[in-house]
Formats: C-alpha cells, structure tokens, sequence
C-alpha cells in the first residue's frame, strides 16, 4: 500500500499548474503558478520585479494548491504551507519557462526561480484530510 | 460580434461555481477551492460556523478568488477577484445553495457572501488583460 508520502510526492510529480497565494501586508492574493519539484520542494520561475516576489520578500510563507482538476472533482490533491527558502538566478528557469511561456514570463527584468520548502502538506479528497509535516 | 470583456466576466460569474479562495490565517496565507454562487453582484459560499476559512474572515475580511478554474491548469479566460468576505444571514440565498449541494445539508453551515471590490479578467496567453467595471 501507497504510503502517505508517496502519495503526496505522486501527486506533486503528476500536477505542474497550482495556485499560489500571499500576503500582501494583511491582504491575500492568489494567482496560477507552475512549479517544479524536489522531492517535496517546489520550485517556480517568475520575474524579479512581480508582485509576489515583493510579496514573498515581506512575508516568505505561501499557501499552494496542487492537483485538483475538474475532470475528476474526486482526485485527491494537495493543500501545501511553506515558505519561501530561496531565490535563485539559475538554469532551473529554463526547464519551467518552456511552459506556459506567455503568461508567466515577460521580455523585461530578470527570472528568477523561487524555492519553497513545505511546512505542512495536506492531502485532500483521498478520506479524511491526512497531513504531513515535513 | 464578439464578446465584450464584461459579458466574458458576467458568463464565468454564473457559470463557474469552482474557484481557489485566498485568506489570512495570522498573517500566514491560506486559501481552498470553494464553490460559489452569484447573486446580485456578489459572491456566496456556504461554510461550517467552525471551519477555519469562517475563523479567518471574522479576523481579516480581506479575500481574493480566482474564479473559472478548469481541468489541469486554467481556462483560457478566469477572474481575479478582490473582495471583502463576512459571514451573512440571507436564508433564501443560504437554502438555494443547501438544495444545490445536499451534502451540506447536514451540519452546522453559514452562508459567506464575498462583496467584490475589484475585478480584473485575466487570460491564459497574458493578453487583453484588464479591470472590468461590472456597475
């Protein structure tokens, strides 16, 4: 049987396209991201001079939801907190901005690649919520 | 003649229930997929009373939906709304939404309604982007 940790690491290798949410002083905003994975830490590519960049600069945590998908509204998929770790300038960029290029990348200012490592991951829609902390 | 943007956003309103609701949890952001109904220019959602999204909108109203999420990854047109939420009492608007979803039918539920403060439609090929003004 599937332990919970493959379980969650299934789902983060098979769903590219999350969302995101921060905190912008008290308020929250969200927004469609792809990410990429390690083990349990994401990664995503977006420009240096974006709102969530500054976003993440005042407040490191985020709030991901990965794997839910309309065709089956039953599939289990994840509510993760983390925090952001990282900001890096490196070829990761390029594996990512392939996709959904027009969107999530402008021509200016620099990419960078921002690292979140989870805190918290819940897994949904599989029983009850089952979390794991990392 | 094609659609205009408000039309666009008028259409995902009634016909995207599904969209990705974002809160302050203490300062840490939260968010959850939530089904929602409009309304007379608003946003409702049924919650349990003990359920932590009810918790964080009576500390911070502040919230903001993406609204038209479909299939892996996004329509090619969503919304972007910024709102204030706050549990409400509107008992024809709560059992509208009870009949829709039974399961909710069973349990301590209370009717969240979301006042739009700012929408803005967004498309998936990052063009033609812009705040729509519904009123």
């Amino acid at each position: 049987m599937e332990t919970l940790k493959e379980k969650v690491l299934s789902i983060i290798k098979d769903h590219k396209i999350g969302t995101m949410a921060t905190l912008n002083g008290r308020h929250p905003y969200v927004r469609y991201m792809t990410f990429t994975n390690e083990d349990f830490t994401l990664y995503a590519t977006t420009t240096e001079d974006s709102q969530k960049v500054y976003d993440l600069n005042e407040n490191p945590y985020t709030h991901i939801l990965l794997g839910y998908t309309k065709e089956d509204m039953d599939a289990p998929y994840l509510e993760i907190t983390a925090k952001l770790s990282e900001v890096k300038d490196d070829s990761l960029k390029l594996k990512i901005t392939n996709f959904f290029k027009d969107v999530f990348t402008s021509e200016d200012g620099g990419m960078v690649t921002l690292q979140f490592d989870p805190i918290t991951i819940k897994l949904m829609n599989d029983g009850e919520p089952q979390e794991l902390k990392l | 003649m094609s659609k205009s943007n408000k039309e666009i956003a008028l259409q995902i309103l009634n016909e995207n229930s599904i969209g990705v609701m974002a809160t302050n949890n203490n300062g840490v952001p939260n968010s959850r997929y939530m089904t929602f109904d409009y309304v007379e220019s608003k946003l409702y959602t049924v919650a349990l009373e003990d359920s932590d999204v009810v918790r964080e909108i009576t500390e911070y109203g502040g919230t903001h939906i993406l609204l038209g999420y479909e299939g892996e990854g996004m329509l090619e047109t969503f919304l972007e709304i910024e709102g204030n939420a706050a549990t409400t009492l509107n008992d024809a608007v709560k059992q509208k939404l009870l009949d829709k979803y039974p399961k909710h039918a069973d349990g301590n539920f209370v009717l969240i309604q979301v006042t739009p403060t700012r929408m803005r439609i967004m498309n998936k090929d990052g063009k033609n982007q812009e705040e729509i003004q519904l009123y």
